[in-house]
């Protein structure tokens, strides 16, 4: 298997090669942070580790339509089948896009708008090479270094990339042509993955949380919280959407749209009744889900991936490590 | 039933011809409405009258859905401030509509999209001009384009 | 802060914990992140020594307060006369949202026990993010109103005290407890600025140009409802934008959607913000709101000579008509 070395001042002529099929996507510095946005231009990745909204935008965008309808004529909307390269995705976030396919592409039902959508979007992973203080992959079942789901995997290595093809679409890119040479370099060592220190074992963990069910922990953690969504919009496997017809004179379209099960209204049902009205509940569930529910259906894959965009960005500091230790201490926490 | 076209007119390269919502209240602009038409007084036909209660009655979020649904520009009307048919309603609304205003024209709304006037039961005339003077500065502001959405 | 300062809150709330005068404290406790110290709910004595006041804002506590005191009235077993007091650690801008919670009778001023502090400001995160990323911070810490980061890489970086204070802090000019059962804290004087000048420099651009700023400033905007969350003054049941037969605005994050909902939630804090900087430090992407809740102060202030927080006995302008108010605007 031949790998393929990119230098990383070529970088430009890459993406420049590759705007000729792909519409291009890189992080570039924006106010909130990095972001990804379409190249245009240089593109400078002194200092970047992640961009503030994850990947996942890229198959499941922030709203998008379902059906358009006109009086009793409807019809579905067409798959976004635009052909994408996203470069510089963190391989937290391409294994919470693995994560979602299993939920989208191979449970009971098939989504024809992810598929399209996954289908035509290359994700090149770059692998970490000097972690932040709040990533805990190598907690979660991931790693610096893990190329799973990524289209393509690069290392980096002094002055250059190595670049790996994990799937056919991946090495279809990288056979292509263009900057990128053929070599047959070893990839590099993986210096990160030691500087992220391992909290737990996670089979103990995934059992613990659910054994602690009844535990306080759960209220006295969200005690604070302010059920305002951030950490599901930042998180990069939480896929929850939300489905509403919007209409003017029978005229209009039917959306889809990212949804929290940290919103009050998430569990409202139209009876008016809500099983999960208090921030306990809902706190409880979210850690539950990430923990336990999607792995016990998943063989043991854990759904949150230690990215830690939550633990930085939620304004009142709900660390969801914390909430995890806690139930792993023996007995269980019992602090109001 | 009214219903919205599209702005076909302004494609087949017919001059921009606005619509415009006007909101009045029951008491006096609604009857200073019906006093212009009852005396025959001319005004521009680019308005669709809703009758409300009182001026107070109209939600600051009614012109914002309004203008979201692609009118051109909005008008409400209500009593002369102390006339109001339930005492302090239009006292409210003036509140009410001073802070929108200003609010929207600091968003970047053009001003002369959203509109506002006191007309009496016994005003058909100053009714008629205040359409008059709403359409003609609507008109020149063209089709409205911020805060529309598309359906 | 002063240790002194965080030492008297300690020792104040360990006695009106332990003698039973207030029966939960609302405070700060230190975060696992640097730059965060998070709000905490107390009932024990010995808790109070956990309690910390750093110069960065992790959520303000009027809104547990409220939080607290209303879902404590709605419990099954709740008895009036039984009830303690809550007491809380607030600074000026917590004490104006609780003065307007008393006014909009969510409480009574019997039921909170005000430990007032002094207040220079406090550090934006969203600034400091600008010298230094947010997963870029390994340690933070603030020495003489400075704050000093360091990076994960080992980088030590100073970020000057006027460009890490807060935008809402910069401009305020209640630095002093206006309503305190007790204070704490170095008095600070209020700075010689005029609050609404940043309202009046962005009104010298031409309308298309703040139609420009606003459009762009929207479009980045994820309806995440962060802001309306952290918001001390945002607490109806069921939020005008979460409506939906009939629906007043769209639910997704289209363009006129987010506008409509900025509009239509600024103008329900007309004459109600109390100017603390939350909704800003809430947002996940950094779009400067205060620069829009201003304004509406400086209507409320010009037309009504109303500030918001301020007289507990002073009726909320929109609740209220005056028949000499301005005609300005109606023909």
């Amino acid at each position: 298997m031949s790998h393929y070395k990119l230098e990383k001042a070529k970088l430009d002529e890459f993406l420049e090669f590759m705007k000729e099929k792909y519409s291009v996507w890189a992080p570039v510095r924006a106010d909130e942070g990095w972001a990804f946005a379409p190249v245009e231009g240089a593109v400078t990745l002194e200092h970047y580790l992640l961009t503030r909204l994850s990947a996942k935008q890229f198959v499941t965008p922030l709203y998008e339509t379902l059906i358009s309808f006109d009086g009793p004529e409807g019809e579905p909307a067409p798959p976004d089948k635009e052909a994408r390269l996203v470069f510089g995705v963190r391989p937290c976030d391409a294994g919470a896009v693995r994560l979602m396919d299993r939920v989208y592409l191979e449970g009971r039902y098939r989504d024809p708008l992810y598929k399209a959508r996954r289908e035509n979007t290359v994700l090149v992973v770059l692998a970490c090479g000097e972690p932040a203080p709040t990533c805990f992959c190598t907690s979660t079942g991931g790693g610096p270094a893990d190329d799973t789901g990524a289209d393509i995997m690069a290392y980096g290595n002094d002055g250059h990339w190595i670049l790996k093809g994990v799937t056919e679409k991946g090495k279809n890119v990288l056979t292509g042509g263009g900057p990128a040479k053929a070599c047959k370099d070893k990839l590099p060592e993986d210096k990160a993955a030691g500087k992220i220190p391992v909290l737990w074992d996670l089979a103990q963990a995934q059992k613990a949380v659910k054994e602690q069910f009844e535990n306080p922990v759960w209220e006295s953690m969200a005690q604070r919280c302010l059920a305002c969504g951030v950490c599901t919009y930042v998180c990069p496997s939480c896929s929850c959407f939300d489905v509403s017809d919007e209409a003017k004179r029978g005229k209009g379209k039917r959306l889809r749209f990212w949804d929290g099960c940290m919103f009050p209204l998430f569990t409202h049902h139209a009876g008016g009744h809500n099983p999960r009205e208090s921030r306990g509940p809902r706190y409880r569930q979210r850690v539950l889900h990430k923990f336990n529910y999607f792995p016990h259906r998943n063989e043991g894959a854990n759904l949150c991936v230690g990215c830690g965009r939550c633990v930085v960005d939620c304004p009142v500091n709900i660390d969801i490590r914390e909430a995890v230790r806690k139930t792993l201490e023996p007995g269980g926490s019992h602090d109001k | 039933m009214i219903k919205l076209e599209e702005k076909s007119m302004e494609q087949a390269g017919q001059e921009f011809e606005p619509r415009v919502l006007a909101i009045l209240c029951t008491w006096c602009s609604y009857a200073g409405a019906d006093l212009a038409g009852v005396g025959r007084m001319q005004y521009p036909p680019n308005v669709r009258i809703v009758k409300v209660p009182c001026s107070a009655r109209v939600n600051p979020l009614y012109l914002v859905r309004a203008l979201q649904e692609g009118w051109d520009g909005v008008l409400v009307s209500g009593c002369h401030p102390g006339d109001c048919h339930y005492i302090g309603g239009n006292y409210a609304a003036r509140r009410r509509f001073s802070v929108l205003q200003q609010f929207l024209d600091y968003v970047g709304l053009e001003p002369g999209r959203v509109n506002f006037s006191w007309v009496s039961a016994s005003e058909g005339a100053k009714f008629s001009e205040v359409i008059e003077t709403v359409v003609d500065r609507v008109k020149k502001l063209g089709p409205s384009r911020r805060l529309v959405k598309e359906y | 802060m002063h240790m002194d300062t965080i030492k008297h809150i300690r020792d104040t709330l360990s006695k009106l914990l332990g003698s039973g005068r207030v029966e939960a404290a609302v405070g700060y406790e230190e975060g696992t992140v640097p730059l965060a110290a998070r709000p905490v709910i107390i009932r024990l004595a010995e808790d109070a020594g956990k309690l910390v006041l750093e110069p960065f804002r992790s959520g303000g506590t009027a809104l547990y307060v409220r939080r607290y005191l209303v879902e404590r009235r709605g419990q099954r077993d709740f008895d009036p006369e039984k009830a303690g007091k809550l007491a809380v650690v607030a600074r000026p801008c917590d004490i104006k949202a609780m003065i307007n919670h008393i006014k909009e009778k969510q409480y009574a001023r019997e039921d909170i026990y005000i430990i007032g502090v002094h207040c220079p400001g406090v550090v934006d995160r969203g600034k400091i993010f600008q010298h230094l990323g947010p997963y870029d911070i390994a340690e933070a810490a603030v020495k003489d109103n400075v704050p000093v980061l360091k990076s994960r890489t080992g980088k030590k970086v100073e970020v000057p005290r006027d460009d890490a204070l807060a935008d809402v802090c910069a401009r305020c000019l209640q630095r002093a407890p206006h309503d305190a059962d007790e204070t704490v804290g170095k008095e600070v004087p209020a700075p010689d600025t005029d609050p609404f000048a940043v309202v009046a420099a962005h009104e010298k651009k031409t309308v298309d140009e703040r139609w420009q700023w606003f459009e762009t400033q929207m479009n980045r905007c994820i309806r995440c409802r962060a802001c309306r969350q952290a918001c001390p003054m945002c607490y109806c049941n069921t939020c005008f934008a979460d409506q939906t037969n009939p629906a007043w605005i769209g639910q997704t994050a289209a363009d006129p959607d987010v506008q409509g909902f900025h509009i239509g939630r600024l103008m329900h804090m007309a004459g109600r913000c109390v100017d603390c900087g939350l909704c800003e430090t809430a947002c996940p992407m950094n779009i400067p709101l205060t620069l829009l809740n201003r304004k509406l102060d400086q209507v409320i202030y010009d037309l009504f000579g109303y500030q918001s927080g301020m007289n507990p006995e002073e009726v909320p302008p929109l609740s209220t008509y005056n028949p000499d108010d301005p005609n300005k605007g109606f023909m």
